[in-house]
């Protein structure tokens, strides 16, 4: 590729990241003349300058800057004012495109613009079949066809080796994970499954009849014979169920409930640090939805109320222990988040609002001034891990990146939730305390499509990187 | 005016603010995790008034969250599920906690809740009644599903905040100090960021 060794720090990770992919359009890679960013821990700005979701480039030198094309091309690219972070961010966008648009999907941000606006093809390794050059967005819809069966042959390459690369897959599924092979690629991400091919079918065999015996021994029992505090967390599991993505319709089915109901019981009282909580609810339906996904066709919203009642009963309870054992290791990383007072989400939002005052202080000195705090709006962001905040289709491809984040998906946690908020920075500053809080209490994500959480994501990754080089940043507390 | 709700979960605390700000009910209303907010004009007395509602959620393990809401409110309603035993002793621990944290100046409504269940009842009326008479608290009956007593519920405890107002005079908040943030979360001046864990007792 088009980079020699003289692009350093911030651009390692980028043409790491870059190294051995095919894109349709020109890339722009830009950076300062200084590539130790933030020098000055108390600087307010992060390295260069950052683009905010509304345009407004924060303080920053634009001499001194290097631009170039990644495969020599002049860019067309309107961002005149783009920076090095812009170069993190379209490197991922373009990346981004290249599984993901589909015809019709809805107006992109404007942070997108240059990966959308240059199509350019990559030459080399596309074998030709991105778009033809200067054909503008909405190319043909066999082309866009033929980039999401290129991306789904990768995928099903990776998953055909003997030992899935599990490095090379989460790189993959970052990007989103094709609808089909999301039930196998969450259980590898999650190392539910083992990457050796071999030993899987004996594992999951194993796994759900571990999870067929929990059932008989805490949950198919008198209520006599369990603890006041066991009955007690049931009643609340029970309360909880009936409500629990109520704008779902698949998962008001009776037998969803009652798998719902027994998945979280067993969870609380196998956890008992942190027992069942309010939320918890939330964050395993994903995982019962792709894992009964295969027998169903469409959007989980159009899959029918009755749907599951003709499902075989294995079928009921191997996705039942599936999504069991998945929401284990989905929150061994975050039990924190639960215990007594939940310290990691106080954590996680002390670090945001850390964060948000680095990224786009009058944004964080505007909050201050009406009087609102952090911990006022973003915990139930935190605590169901922004799953409440957009529709439920779209929280699958916001945990196709949790989950390919892995251990890192904690601390890549806050940066997804600065770039949530600051979606609306420019709004926000137009509001008082009350008008702000009616309006993150209900944010208008209803006509959200993947473009737009993609676009929250891939503003995450940059300032994660961008804020990764900056050794003092988060690490103060 | 800041109205702050509190009770068990599912005691129906986020269906009765539904029903007093939209006239509306739902029956599968989502866990509320954290809180939510609303604001409502009232006219009491022929006089505006803005109440802003502060529905907090119910389940133990948030406790450590009330504080940032209850702190500076000037009243509580104290939600308990008129066939649910156990909801009305959460109450009693909610009215043992404001007073320790907040002290009198809060008034303080309780409210039985699912008065249309009535055959369902396991909490007699006169019970709580009385709990509520023994600390100087009003009480009523509503329905959220129905409707039934939510405004006079929200009404009358307004009507006492401003009354209390009037009696406290001078030492009282003064009137109108939370009107442009009903929320108003009290920032220590010139504290600076220090003191900022401090919202989570």
């Amino acid at each position: 590729m088009g980079l020699d060794a003289n692009s350093g720090g911030g651009m390692t990770s980028v043409r790491n990241f870059l190294r051995g992919r095919k894109f349709p359009g020109t890339v722009r890679l830009t950076r300062t003349g200084d590539d130790s960013p933030a020098k000055d821990a108390k600087s307010s700005a992060p390295p260069g300058a950052v683009q905010t979701a509304h345009g407004q480039a924060l303080p920053s030198s634009t001499e001194d800057r290097q631009t170039r094309s990644l495969h020599g091309e002049p860019s067309t690219s309107k961002q005149d004012s783009s920076t090095d972070i812009d170069g993190h961010l379209n490197a991922r966008l373009v990346q981004l495109d290249l599984g993901n648009i589909l015809p019709g999907s809805p107006p992109h941000s404007p942070l997108d613009k240059s990966a959308r606006g240059t199509n350019g093809v990559s030459p080399g390794r596309s074998g030709g079949a991105g778009p033809p050059a200067g054909s503008a967005a909405p190319a043909g819809a066999s082309n866009l066809r033929s980039m999401s069966d290129m991306r789904k042959a990768k995928f099903k390459k990776l998953l055909d080796q003997q030992v899935v690369d599990l490095d090379a897959l989460r790189e993959l599924a970052w990007s989103g994970v094709p609808a089909d092979l999301r039930p196998v690629c969450w259980q590898l991400l999650l190392g539910y499954l083992p990457p050796n091919r071999e030993r899987r079918e004996q594992i999951l065999e194993r796994k759900r009849r571990e999870y067929r015996d929990l059932v008989p021994e805490y949950y198919d029992i008198d209520v006599a014979e369990r603890s006041e505090d066991d009955n007690c967390a049931l009643r609340q599991v029970i309360v909880d169920v009936p409500r629990t993505a109520p704008g779902v319709p698949f998962f008001s089915q009776p037998r969803l409930q009652k798998s719902l109901e027994r998945i979280l019981f067993l969870w609380g009282i196998r956890h008992p640090a942190s027992g069942y909580v309010q939320g918890i609810n939330d964050l395993v339906t994903p995982f019962l939805a792709v894992f009964l996904s295969p027998h169903f066709d469409g959007p989980v919203e159009s899959w029918g109320e009755d749907c599951a009642a003709e499902l075989p009963e294995e079928t009921m309870t191997g996705a039942e222990a599936d999504s069991y054992w998945c929401l284990c290791k989905l929150l061994d990383s975050i039990q924190d988040h639960y215990t007594h007072a939940q310290p990691g989400i106080q954590r996680t939002v002390f670090r945001l609002q850390e964060l948000v005052r680095r990224i786009d202080e009058p944004f964080a000195q505007h909050l201050e001034a009406e009087g609102l705090e952090f911990l006022q709006f973003t915990f139930r962001w935190v605590n169901c891990l922004l799953i409440r905040e957009i529709p439920f289709s779209l929280a699958m491809r916001l945990w196709d990146t949790y989950l390919a984040e892995g251990v890192r998906m904690k601390e890549y946690l806050t940066y997804v939730l600065a770039a949530f908020l600051l979606t609306w920075s420019a709004d926000l500053k137009r509001m008082d305390f009350q008008e702000m809080i009616l309006f993150l209490q209900k944010l208008p994500t209803g006509d959200w499509g993947e473009k737009e959480v993609e676009s929250v994501l891939s503003r995450a990754y940059m300032w994660r990187t961008s804020f990764d080089q900056a050794k003092s940043h988060l690490q103060q507390q | 005016m800041k109205i702050v709700l509190l009770g068990e979960g599912r005691v129906g605390k986020t269906s009765l603010m539904a029903r007093f700000i939209h006239n509306s009910f739902k029956e599968d209303q989502q866990a509320t995790i954290q809180a939510a907010f609303m604001s409502r004009q009232l006219q009491i007395d022929s006089q505006q008034v803005e109440v802003a509602l502060w529905d907090t959620a119910g389940q133990e393990r948030f406790h450590s969250l009330a504080p940032l809401y209850y702190r500076d409110a000037d009243a509580a309603l104290l939600v308990y599920d008129i066939t649910d035993r156990d909801t009305l002793e959460r109450v009693r621990h909610w009215v043992k906690e404001l007073r320790t944290v907040v002290g009198d100046a809060i008034v303080l409504t309780i409210v039985g809740n699912k008065s249309d269940l009535a055959r369902e009842r396991t909490v007699p009326e006169q019970v709580s009644a009385e709990f509520a008479q023994s600390i100087g608290a009003q009480h009523v009956s509503v329905s959220a599903k129905t409707g039934q007593g939510i405004e006079a519920a929200v009404f009358n405890t307004a009507q006492k905040v401003l009354a209390s107002r009037k009696e406290r005079g001078a030492s009282g908040r003064p009137p109108g100090s939370t009107g442009r943030r009903p929320g108003g979360i009290v920032i220590a001046e010139g504290g600076g960021g220090s003191d900022r864990g401090s919202s989570c007792c």
